[in-house]
């Protein structure tokens, strides 16, 4: 039996390892399928009232700000199991976390106004790349604050968001900053849903904002800075990165051995031919290392290591495991092309969380350019 | 080699430099000019008709996966796409097989899934017509073309795949092991089918199945069939309509069969009748000639598709910047590109080949009338009681099937293994270009209206159908390296 992370989780992981399994058999699975075809379908408001309830949604938040103060190993097993059933819904924990991260590190006093409800997520231009966030948005400085005009495609979890964290470019800076909105806030528009290709039960809207006041307690962090610690914040999450790619890999595979064993094609088991067997080879090979790779950069950053090289773990395995997705369809054939075995939508998910960050390539030459600078 | 010009936006036009092309001119100069005029025509057709519905399709899906995309049958038939490939003298709207491929490439690059809703049709020709029962054939093709003139489309689809049987009704040598469950039974003046087909594409807007069954399923190649079922027959219904992926120009269905009733005049073919007994091995023939042709075609639509994803992303780099500078002047982004039109350019002289191959070594009989005949005059001829009663008789089918016969092993080979890799070569660029296209543009590539996630999802259908990838490998192992090696077992 293939586990996530197998062999990389020790004792003081396993509670989240079990807290994640129950919580994806009850709240995910029945209706993972079901509920893919946002924006045609529902939301998860349920998964995400009981993330909020057994702590999963606050995982990495600080204890002090009302989280369980847990580091990037704990989230990265949650992600994993989640994933492995769910990516979609996986993926919410993984952007709020990041919203989560956000809000702590530079919201100051704010922190806990954006923080008082469990359940309320944040959009975050987690699609956005890391160390070039577009800059849609102008801030005019305005009598103290700012006047902000403009639109930001693909904010993620916007369309059931409660608070909005935006990047924009502070007037003839050709620098970006980041902003923090209640969606409420006057002059910021929410757009429908996006259609996008995976993940779909993890909204994404483009926002438009049409003369919006902001104060300076609306700024995240220092002016013009975002360019320079965005993307600090973000390499700390390579490793739970990196789980959310493995976890759909390990599901695309149960699936695949699973069917392998019950198909007979050629009067013998497909998981008999070599050329299946090759596929379900690279595939857990691939399991191992990944997993190896998330826990390895998630118990980095525990240990207070603030580096690029975190992020590493990320950019490898989401791009390996879109390959070995498209493979994990493979194995099922024509079925595997169907909803209903739930293998396409692992595929969708995968190259959807590949996108987050940027182009695959234009990460990589970020990871390089940070690590020709910590030299 | 052709130029690359980015302002007209035709990358990857033909022209007679084209090493395929030239190819072409050794062989019949006159097929030169009409994939010329051919790919003309398409293009015209993808620009203003079908680039204009295929996201919007597509969408409409996504809101109600039992969507039936009725428009995009009916653009088909307005515009003659579903006679294409009957000769002119036999009433369609006529190119020659040279053609096919270069049109298909054409309509993917717009519209992955549109030629998928085409392929499904055209392989329920292409499996009737090899059964060289002309009176059938004529039967069909002129509901067809009559269907293009009054709009109201005749479309055909073709059942083989069964539930617990996919790869093994794609290849003769798999056929012994196969797990069949439908049969078909002989009763007076015709036959009962029973069972299930599965993944049948066009099921739900066809209005005639070619149904592939055997009478024993316990020695299916010794009594294998074939049955023109109109979608009214009784006995027959239609099943659920798969949730698919992508492909969703077209459905993707389950036909049942229950005690469902064949006359006699619609069974098109039987290996153990009068006429199937005189030509042992027809079926196996017809597979491997149906295949031949449609796993070629599957190489065409490949590349077209790997080149659907690299025009997007183009398109992309050209307009889209990244650090202050336009994608496109990017080093790197510049080398991606090129990756992607090199997948194509693999993609596009493979199928040529494959074409090439099957244009001479199949012996399929008939592209082998005249120029001069194969023309509206003759079709209407041919319309004549007489000259019916001729394409009609045995004496002409028995021409056709010996004509078939005559090819050789080494011919047969040939175009086995060069149309298995057409579709090997060609579905694996279409999905690697469809990763590429989405690494390149990252967050506008997984939207829905950029048009590159929507390849990314059609694109895997290529790998698993007509035989898998890994099926496909095994053939051409078989056909090509086997061949040679004795003692060597394959499957």
């Amino acid at each position: 039996m293939t586990n996530v992370l197998a062999g990389q989780i020790g004792d003081e992981l396993k509670p989240f390892l079990e807290l994640a399994e129950k919580f994806a058999k009850k709240e995910l699975e029945p209706k993972a399928l079901e509920l893919d075809h946002y924006p045609y379908s529902e939301f998860n408001t349920q998964a995400l009232k009981a993330a909020a309830e057994t702590g999963i949604l606050q995982l990495a938040l600080p204890e002090s700000l009302g989280g369980s103060g847990q580091g990037m190993a704990a989230l990265s097993v949650i992600l994993a199991r989640l994933a492995e059933t769910d990516a979609s819904f996986a993926a919410v924990v993984f952007i709020q976390a990041l919203g989560q991260a956000a809000i702590a590190k530079w919201a100051g006093k704010s922190a806990e106004k954006y923080l008082k409800q469990p359940a309320g997520l944040f959009g975050f231009p987690v699609y956005a790349p890391l160390t070039d966030l577009p800059l849609g948005v102008r801030a005019e400085k305005d009598s103290g604050g700012y006047l902000l005009n403009g639109n930001f495609s693909s904010l993620a979890l916007a369309p059931i968001g409660q608070t909005m964290i935006v990047p924009a470019e502070v007037k003839g800076s050709g620098k970006a900053s980041l902003f923090v909105f209640d969606k409420e806030t006057p002059g910021l528009m929410t757009g429908q849903p996006v259609l996008s290709l995976g993940l779909h039960n993890c909204p994404v809207a483009d926002i438009e904002l049409h003369g919006v006041e902001a104060g300076p307690e609306n700024l995240l962090g220092a002016e013009d800075r975002a360019g320079d610690e965005y993307p600090g914040l973000c390499s700390r999450f390579g490793g739970p990165y990196a789980a959310l790619a493995h976890g759909v890999l390990v599901g695309s595979y149960k699936a695949a051995e699973s069917f392998a064993r019950d198909r007979y094609q050629g009067g013998k088991q497909i998981i008999d031919h070599d050329q299946v067997r090759v596929m379900l080879a690279n595939m857990a090979v691939l399991i191992e290392v990944s997993g190896a790779a998330a826990m390895s950069a998630s118990r980095s950053a525990d240990s207070g290591r603030e580096s690029a090289a975190n992020f590493a773990a990320g950019i490898f395995a989401t791009d390996a495991v879109t390959r070995a997705a498209t493979d994990g369809v493979q194995c099922l054939g024509g079925y595997g092309y169907m909803h209903d075995y739930g293998q396409e939508k692992r595929m969708r998910d995968a190259k959807q969380i590949q996108a987050m960050f940027g182009p695959s390539t234009l990460k990589r030459l970020e990871f390089l350019d940070k690590k020709l600078l910590e030299k | 080699m052709s130029q690359v010009n980015f302002d007209n936006e035709n990358l990857f036009a033909f022209d007679d430099g084209f090493f395929s092309l030239m190819y072409l001119h050794g062989f019949n100069k006159r097929l030169v000019n009409d994939v010329k005029k051919a790919i003309e025509v398409n293009r015209d057709f993808c620009v203003n008709h079908l680039q204009p519905l295929s996201l919007e399709v597509d969408r409409k899906y996504h809101e109600n996966p039992n969507y039936l995309p009725w428009e995009m049958v009916e653009l088909a038939a307005k515009h003659r796409r579903l006679s294409n490939y009957i000769p002119k003298y036999l009433g369609g709207s006529g190119e020659p097989m040279a053609v096919y491929g270069a049109v298909m490439e054409e309509q993917a690059a717009t519209d992955c899934a549109f030629v998928g809703l085409l392929g499904g049709h055209s392989l329920g020709m292409v499996a009737l017509m090899m059964t060289y029962n002309l009176r059938l054939v004529d039967k069909i093709i002129s509901e067809i073309v009559e269907g293009e003139k009054t709009l109201k489309p005749v479309m055909l689809s073709c059942a083989i795949t069964e539930p617990t049987a996919g790869s093994d009704v794609e290849e003769e040598e798999l056929y012994p092991k196969a797990r069949l469950t439908c049969q078909a039974k002989k009763v007076q003046g015709g036959a009962l089918l029973n069972g299930r087909k599965v993944f049948i594409s066009t099921g739900h807007v066809a209005k005639y199945h070619i149904v592939l069954m055997p009478f024993d399923n316990k020695r299916p190649m010794e009594t294998y069939a074939e049955f023109l079922v109109p979608s009214d027959a009784k006995g027959f219904s239609l099943g659920r309509m798969e949730h698919k992926m992508g492909q969703r120009a077209g459905p993707a269905s389950e036909l049942v069969f229950e005690d469902c009733f064949v006359p006699e005049e619609n069974i098109s073919m039987a290996v153990d009748d009068r006429i199937g007994k005189q030509f042992p091995g027809q079926f196996p023939r017809l597979l491997r000639g149906v295949l031949g042709i449609t796993r070629a075609a599957v190489g065409a639509w490949s590349t077209g598709t790997a080149r659907g994803a690299a025009e997007h992303a183009i398109k992309f780099a050209k307009t889209h910047k990244l650090k202050g500078k336009t994608m496109i002047n990017h080093q790197w982004v510049q080398a991606h590109l090129t990756n992607m039109v090199m997948n194509v350019f693999m993609a596009r002289a493979i199928y040529m080949e494959s074409y090439f191959a099957n244009m001479t070594n199949m012996n399929m009989g008939f592209d082998k009338v005249p120029a001069i005949f194969d023309n509206e005059i003759v079709a209407a001829l041919l319309k004549t009681r007489v000259y019916k009663a001729i394409l009609h008789s045995d004496f002409v089918r028995k021409l056709f099937l010996k004509n078939l016969a005559r090819a050789t092993k080494a011919q047969d080979q040939k175009v086995q293994y060069a149309a298995s890799m057409a579709k090997v070569v060609g579905s694996d660029m279409a999905m690697e270009n469809c990763h590429l296209a989405i690494e390149l543009a990252g967050e506008a590539g997984v939207r829905h209206e950029f048009g590159m996630e929507k390849f990314f999802r059609d694109a895997k259908l290529l790998q698993i159908f007509e035989g898998t990838n890994q099926l496909n490998r095994l053939n051409i192992f078989n056909n090509y390296l086997g061949r040679h090696i004795p003692n060597v077992e394959v499957y």
